[in-house]
């Protein structure tokens, strides 16, 4: 017995110092928090799960560009039926169970994506002992980037869920919450200009903390967007043959939230929330360095235009957009509704598109929708292998909407240099027709009406046009009819933040 | 040649022991004679020989006396010739006279006189004595561990390896009586008389299978055990189902509850849910993302463990196993039982034996099922033809132009048309069940084989699901001192869906369309005769050669080895065990599918997946027997170790070619990269139990154990569990034995301890980034969220206090078992919501606690016993009520920050779906006040007391509790020269259903597919009408939940009726059998129900007839 024992007890002892390491199992595919954040490496792969999430079918890749904002802005010839949830949007039905649906993924997914950034924020700003490559300079370019996320979130939550400042006394109403912490799990809303000064405090803060990585020549991100060629800045096909930086994480500098997409954000936001002071300031000094031709280019005429008979063509504006999004599954999810394959009832076409184009039906934007579908997202056509190189590219800000931010915030203090800035719009995109003498300036009203014009001609298929007649409060515009919002461009806050 | 030698032996042995029992039982009425040691004293006797023997003198004591002699004639053979010559002498002194000059003693036994050699009787005057012999088995094995008890003492030894024991006794006393026990043979009770050695044969005892205990790691008796166990043998199990164990299972211990399926009915495929008194976790019922399969229920928190031959199993695998394998289950569900199991135990635990190779001549066991299932749509209510166009008509269906299609349809039914829609998926499945088993071997070495075959077609037609096994035991004993067992096993599964579907799309269809064409085909889509209008047509998918296809292959060998110490006392015992699991998914849908439209980019998709599962489950245990004068103990100490892991990976195909040409081959396009995942789950466990009993009176249970478990936070590794059980045998008490001696048993026990539960995934406590994904982004790899972690989450213990007595009434005429228990779940962990803008919708927390408090009785009566007649009742009964009965802090200062800010904004108050008070299982509705008379629409009640005619979610109150208040089993057992009848009613009570039926079906019916009868009775039509349902013409606004539809379910069912017959042996022995027994059996014969609703909407229920025959070699 007295052996046994012994043996039992000997048995147990050695168990017990042996077992604590042998249950120490890592998930294959899941890592924990803790060591998430051990190297570079674990930052990188968390903020590209940021940017693929941005890239998700709820966000950029559909819904925010040519899915429900832009049916909500009533570009589409929709149907009951087929579209419901797009249709009851549109008709501003938002007891609709499908639309619902819409509202509910896109706050969660907003939602989501500020929780990420948080929870990274935090892990970084508590975090002294990683080193990054390139220093000091990588560590705020990460920060300034996830600032600026969280910042783009925020925005899009507010002007989709809170009422527009101009209805709201400037935004006195309390609707959303601006959440800064994870885990975060009771959020208080706070009021719209609340909301709008903290984008843009953190906005500021995003621009400094990633300037030096984008702006000195010394540094990775400069090399990287002052490329020449686009495919330089873009690794968008390997068979290029061109250098791309050896760090995979700082390829693709030309399509991140950089320095330019910052600054460019922070003149929309300051433009939403009325500071057309800012909105001037910041657009402006991009206006100015994208006259140098340096961080982008606008794409050439005839080059964007008619995928059947032009060659070659850049139908996604790759050389445009100052912050595009990338997924694998956006052919999948834009063949739907607006390939000619498929079941012709779900796809989405615009509905009369020559109203949109009445003032000059020989622009180049016209032409290159040969039917009734929005072109940018087609692959079909005759130079399919130039354009299937851009498959997965999803455009998000792009450089016109910057003049168009210039001009509009300048307008009311100085109508010639809105004007000029406008002629420079239209002569890059050889459009002459829509220009204004600078001699015989035109009357604001006439003025603002231009711009919002060119938002619809230059922004179709990208959800931004029901932004502008909300920051207005002008009357939604469905082909050539004018239908008035009430103010009623506010999506319900979804069940999912108060029915538990 | 040693063999025989051996044999010839023991024969020799054998007979000895004949002889001596022969002797003992002559002689005992001569023995036990009254007042005999007095008589002698009495006697007086005349005595005149001349040289004669003692043979002659006893003749002469004989004729003058009533004593007789017992002696060896080889010791009178001293006496030599004598001659006496005694006048009215005592006895005595006649004797002593006799035996002078002799070493021979005499001795009075009664009115018997013993002579003995002096040796032999100095012996037996000291006051302690000992006796030796061997305890062999029918076979002529010895028996190892024999309990042999004085009795009514607690003086006992066990036999050796060898099966010999020696026990001494205190003195010497005729009248003494040795019991020989042992698990599972009968006890058998002998004299020791004036024996030395006593040499003693058990017989193998089936029924006592119930007084033992498997706890897995330890078999105990049951009536020194004080933890909570019903043990259910094959041959109970097979009265009920020889299909499905899981079921039967259920009749035996209605705790053990399967949750009604009213979904998927009786599909082969589905596995059932499993609880054990009542559901001690919310929420984890994730279902794994990847896995497609309804089977994977995971994380299931209320599922019970199930451990085959002491290794931990799959759901799915017990609910394949054949029944034929089966020795017994044991189901224990207090903390005394189930506390050895640790982090695993707080759902209960099943523990499955199978057979053990038996030693002799080969011996050959067949059986044959003949399985006839029959759809059960009696819970259908549906129109006919004519009824359902009548019905449209009054509807208002055909009003104005619309009139046209009303008389287009009228044609149809004139043609006769009535198509069965309901009939078309279905079939009578005739399945067939075959089992054989092959055993034997010698002492040494034994073997079984066993092979089992099993093809279960599904009542609808293609779904299926077929079972093949085999298996290979061997059992090897070394010396009596090393026990080698070792059992291999291979189980193939294939599994396939029916391709017609969900069978709600046949219900809904309209019985005067026809789903054939005019030439004959199946066609996509029909013409629903009204104007334009067509319908798509569920039968057509069935014509394709779309396919859902699973199947498992899986290995299993089981090793163990058990070594003894010379003593007996201490043995070890090694265990070891392998299980390979394969599995493919192939899941096929045709291009010629009528889910795609002309237009589309691709059509047909195929999805294959893969997974396998490697476990090793190793442990080694010492035991300790002994008996130390009234103190029994029966000691385990141990360690084990666990490892699984899994492997899966789905491949997602599109674009294939129309024709079947179904190989991944031909697939035009794979959108997204195969998605792969592993996981590795590691236990470790170290325990000690112990089983004491003190003079068979006081019973005491110990165990502890300490689990690691590698799903636990890093924190929190490991966790210590315990419990500690008391019992008391109330009639082993003298003064019980001597004056109600009837009470056979009346034994009371409790117990208490602390079990837990580690079915949780590991994100629970963490926050886990999840690498990869579907999607890649070009800057490199992505890691996201997978969930909100929770650094202050504790892990979920539960405590189980249990409570209860045996009753057993003139040896098994009446035997009662009840008990009463306590379930505590504290720290539960479960799904907390939390507004959406924290990024995620919900996150683990420690909400409170969990009580499930009940009680369960189970009565049993022998009516009628004698060699040719045996009738049996029985009845059982579960109560379980079950209650969040505590909320936690977390969870009311969460509560009061949503207060504080829903105040603040002065919006609507969220609906708190964690009440103290409410039950897991509550529904949730908002309390109707009926349908308004005035206006024809439902009034409704909310909280504050006021009436609404508007529906919030917010003022849903609990309106019922799906699980039952009781339920229970009723059961008749009879038997009467060899033909057996078992009937076995089962019953629930007091719980409530939401009737999906009176909502889809009657009050938001869409009149455009078929109806239920019920339709047009009691509907609103004017002002003043009081009736159940709104009016017809609103069937398009959806009723929301209501406490209108929740309705009482009462139910009672005729589980299975069990005919069956073994044949005369006479007969069976002509024909060279060993026996044959035939079986009729039907399964759901009937269910009576106090709630009117479709059941089995997507799959529906069975009748199932079985018939079975055994034959043994």
């Amino acid at each position: 017995m007295k052996i046994s024992r012994i043996i039992i007890i000997l048995f147990l002892s050695w168990s017990m110092l042996s077992c604590s390491n042998w249950l120490e199992v890592d998930p294959e595919l899941e890592v924990y928090e803790e060591t998430m954040f051990e190297n570079e490496q674990g930052y990188f792969m968390a903020v590209n799960g940021v940017y693929a999430m941005l890239s998700d079918r709820n966000l950029y890749g559909q819904e925010l560009l040519y899915g429900a904002m832009e049916a909500w802005g009533r570009t589409y010839d929709l149907h009951d039926l087929y579209h419901n949830g797009y249709y009851a949007l549109a008709h501003f039905d938002y007891e609709n169970a499908s639309a619902k649906e819409y509202a509910e993924a896109i706050w969660q997914k907003c939602y989501k994506v500020i929780a990420e950034t948080n929870n990274i924020i935090q892990n970084l700003e508590a975090d002294s002992k990683t080193s990054f490559t390139g220093g000091e300079t990588t560590r705020n370019m990460i920060r300034g980037e996830l600032y600026a996320v969280r910042a783009l979130m925020h925005f899009e939550i507010v002007r989709i869920f809170a009422q527009a400042p101009i209805l709201d006394g400037g935004g006195v109403t309390a609707t959303v919450p601006y959440v800064t912490e994870f885990p975060s799990r009771v959020n208080t809303p706070m009021p719209t200009k609340d909301i709008l000064a903290n984008i843009l405090s953190d906005l500021k803060k995003a621009q400094e903390w990633i300037k030096p990585f984008d702006t000195e020549p010394s540094n990775p991100g400069y090399s990287m967007w002052s490329a020449y060629y686009t495919e330089e800045k873009l690794k968008a096909n390997e068979n290029v043959g061109r250098q791309f930086h050896e760090v995979e994480f700082f390829r693709y500098r030309a399509h991140r939230l950089n320095y330019f997409a910052i600054t460019h954000l922070l003149a929309r936001v300051a433009l939403y929330a009325g500071d057309k002071e800012v909105a001037f300031e910041e657009a402006n000094r991009l206006v100015e360095w994208l006259k140098k031709d340096r961080p982008c280019k606008f794409t050439l005429l005839g080059y964007m235009g008619d995928p059947v008979n032009q060659m070659p063509c850049s139908p996604r504006l790759q050389e445009e957009i100052l912050f595009g999004g990338n997924n694998t599954n956006l052919p999948d999810w834009v063949e739907r509704y607006f390939w000619s394959t498929g079941n012709q009832q779900y796809h989405l076409n615009i509905k009369d598109k020559l109203s949109i184009f009445s003032d000059n039906l020989e622009d180049i934007r016209l032409k290159s929708i040969p039917g009734t579908k929005v072109t940018k997202f087609v692959i079909e056509g005759r130079d399919e292998a130039t354009i299937a190189k851009w498959e997965n590219l999803i455009p998000i800000f792009r450089i016109p909407e910057t003049f168009l931010i210039a001009a509009e915030a300048i307008m009311d203090k100085d109508l010639g240099k809105a004007v000029e800035i406008y002629n420079y719009l239209m002569d890059k995109r050889g459009n002459q027709v829509y220009k204004f003498s600078q001699e015989a300036l035109p009357t604001p009203q006439d003025f603002l009406e231009a711009v919002v014009k060119e938002y619809r001609r230059e922004y179709i298929g990208e959800g931004q046009m029901v932004f502008v007649y909300k920051r207005l409060n002008i009357p939604v515009r469905e082909g050539s009819i004018l239908v008035d919002h009430y103010g009623k461009l506010v999506l319900p806050v979804p069940d999912s933040e108060d029915i538990l | 040649m040693k063999k025989i030698i051996l044999s010839k032996q023991s024969f020799r042995k054998r007979l000895f022991l004949k002889v001596l029992c022969l002797f003992v039982f002559f002689m005992s009425p001569f023995m036990s004679g009254a007042n005999a040691d007095t008589l002698h004293k009495d006697v007086k006797l005349n005595i005149h020989v001349e040289n004669k023997n003692a043979l002659h003198i006893f003749k002469l004591i004989k004729e003058q006396t009533a004593f007789n002699f017992v002696y060896n004639d080889r010791d009178l053979v001293q006496v030599g010739l004598k001659s006496l010559d005694l006048k009215d002498a005592p006895l005595e002194k006649v004797l002593n006279e006799l035996i002078k000059g002799t070493d021979l003693v005499y001795e009075f036994t009664g009115n018997v006189v013993v002579f003995k050699r002096q040796a032999v009787m100095q012996q037996d005057t000291l006051k302690e004595y000992v006796i030796t012999g061997k305890v062999i088995d029918e076979k002529g094995d010895p028996l190892p561990g024999v309990t042999i008890q004085l009795k009514k003492t607690t003086i006992g030894v066990a036999t050796d390896a060898k099966g010999e024991f020696k026990i001494t006794l205190p003195k010497k006393d005729t009248t003494t009586v040795l019991v020989f026990s042992f698990v599972g043979m009968v006890t058998k009770e002998v004299k020791v008389g004036n024996k030395t050695e006593i040499n003693v044969t058990l017989k193998e005892d089936v029924q006592n299978l119930k007084d033992v205990v498997i706890t897995g790691y330890a078999n105990i008796s049951r009536k020194s055990y004080t933890g909570n166990v019903t043990t259910i043998t094959a041959d109970e199990l097979k009265k009920v189902s020889t299909t499905n164990i899981l079921k039967s299972i259920q009749v035996f211990d209605p705790s053990f509850r399967i949750a009604v399926n009213n979904e998927m009915g009786s599909d082969p495929n589905t596995m059932p849910e499993i609880s054990i008194r009542g559901s001690s976790g919310i929420g984890i019922t994730e279902l794994e993302e990847e896995s497609v399969s309804k089977t994977a229920l995971r994380n299931n928190p209320n599922l019970p463990t199930f451990i085959l031959d002491g290794f931990e199993v799959s759901v799915e695998k017990v609910y394949d196993l054949d029944v034929n394998r089966i020795e017994s289950i044991n189901i224990l569900k207090d903390a005394a039982a189930t506390a050895i199991y640790g982090s695993r135990a707080a759902n209960g635990v099943v523990i499955i034996t199978t057979i053990a190779p038996k030693m002799g001549e080969i011996l050959i066991n067949y059986n044959y099922n003949l399985v006839l299932e029959i759809p059960d749509l009696s819970d259908y209510n549906l129109m006919d033809a004519r009824e359902k166009i009548e019905a449209e008509y009054a509807a208002g269906l055909f009003e104005g132009y619309a009139i046209e299609g009303y008389h287009r349809r009228l044609f149809n039914v004139e043609k006769g048309v009535n198509t069965d829609w309901m009939a078309l998926p279905l079939r009578n499945a005739v399945n067939s069940k075959h089992y054989f088993r092959l055993e034997g071997g010698s002492r040494e070495l034994r073997y079984a084989i066993d092979v089992n075959y099993f093809g279960n077609k599904g009542v609808m037609k293609g779904s299926e699901r077929k079972n093949f096994g085999i298996g290979l035991e061997l059992q090897y004993n070394l010396s009596d001192r090393f026990l080698f067992r070792n059992v291999a096993n291979y189980t193939a599964t294939n599994s396939e869906e029916s391709p017609y579907g969900s069978f709600s799309q046949y219900t809904t269809m309209n019985p005067y369309l026809s789903y054939r064409d005019e030439y004959g085909n199946v066609p996509h889509i029909i013409p629903t005769l009204t104007s334009n209008y067509t319908t798509t047509n569920p039968a057509y998918e069935a014509t394709l050669d779309s396919y859902d296809r699973s199947s498992s292959k899986e290995f299993t060998n089981n090793f163990s080895m058990q070594y003894w110490l010379p003593s007996k006392k201490i043995n070890f015992r090694f265990n070891l065990a392998l299980t390979y699991n394969t599995g493919e998914s192939d899941n096929y849908t045709s291009p010629e599918s009528g889910k795609y439209g002309t237009n589309d980019a691709w059509k047909g998709e195929k999805t294959i997946g893969t997974n396998s599962t490697t476990n090793i489950d190793g442990g080694l245990f010492g035991y300790y027997n002994d008996i130390i004068n009234k103190h029994y103990i029966n000691l385990v100490a141990g360690i084990n170790m666990k490892e699984s892991k899994d492997k899966n990976m789905s491949l997602y195909m599109r674009d294939l070619p129309a024709g079947g040409f179904a190989n991944p081959q031909f697939a035009r396009e794979v959108p997204n990269p195969p998605s792969a995942n592993g996981q590795t789950n590691r236990l470790f466990g170290a325990m000690v139990s112990m089983n004491y009993t003190y003079d068979n009176i006081y019973l005491l249970d110990v165990t502890g154990r300490l689990d690691g478990n590698s799903s636990f936070g890093s924190k929190k590794r490991t966790a210590p569990f315990w419990s500690a059980g008391v019992g008391i045998n109330i009639h082993r008490y003298k003064f019980m034995e001597d004056n109600v001696g009837w009470i056979s048993e009346l034994k009371i026990r409790g117990s208490y301890g602390i079990t837990g539960k580690a079915n949780f995934p590991a994100r629970t406590a963490r926050t886990v980034y999840g690498v990869g994904g579907t999607e890649t982004y070009p800057t490199g790899i992505t890691a996201n969220m997978l969930a909100m972690g929770n650094v202050n989450l504790k892990w979920e213990k539960t405590k189980i206090t249990d409570l209860g007595f045996n009753l057993n009434l003139w040896n098994g005429v009446f035997t009662l078992n009840g008990t009463y228990y306590f379930r505590r779940t504290v720290d539960l962990i479960a799904d907390m919501y939390v507004p959406s803008s924290s990024g995620f919708t919900s996150y683990k927390e420690n909400i409170g606690e969990i009580l499930n408090k009940g009680y369960e009785l189970a009565v049993r009566g022998r009516l009628l016993s004698n060699e040719h007649l045996q009738w049996y009742i029985g009845a059982n009964l579960a109560a379980n009520d079950n209650e969040i009965s505590k909320i936690s802090d977390a969870m009311k200062s969460y509560n009061k920050a949503i207060e504080e800010k829903y105040d603040r904004y002065n919006t609507v108050k969220p609906f708190m779906k964690y009440e103290e008070g409410a039950s897991t299982t509550s529904i949730y509705a908002m309390k109707s006040q009926g349908i308004d008379p005035q206006t024809g629409q439902e009034m409704y009640l909310k909280r504050d007391g006021s009436s609404t005619f508007t529906w919030s979610s917010e003022e849903n109150v609990v309106c019922g509790n799906t699980e039952p208040k009781m339920n229970g089993s009723l059961s008749t057992n009879f038997w009467w020269k060899g033909l057996s009848l078992d009937l076995y009613f089962t019953y629930t009570y007091g719980g409530q259903q939401y009737n999906q039926t009176l909502q889809s079906k009657i009050e938001n019916v869409n009149i455009e597919g078929n109806v239920d009868r019920r339709v047009f009775t009691d509907r609103w039509k004017k002002p003043g009408d009081v009736t159940l349902y709104k009016s017809l013409e609103d069937w398009r606004t959806n009723t929301q939940t209501t406490s209108r539809f929740v309705q009482d379910d009462n139910t009672l069912s005729l589980q299975s009726i069990n005919v069956g017959y073994d044949l005369p042996t006479e007969l069976v022995k002509k024909w060279k059998l060993d026996r044959v027994r035939l079986t009729f059996n039907v399964n759901d014969v009937f269910r009576l129900s106090t709630i009117k609703q479709e059941r089995g909407t997507s799959y529906p229920f069975s009748h199932e007839f079985n018939f079975s025959i055994n034959v043994g070699f």
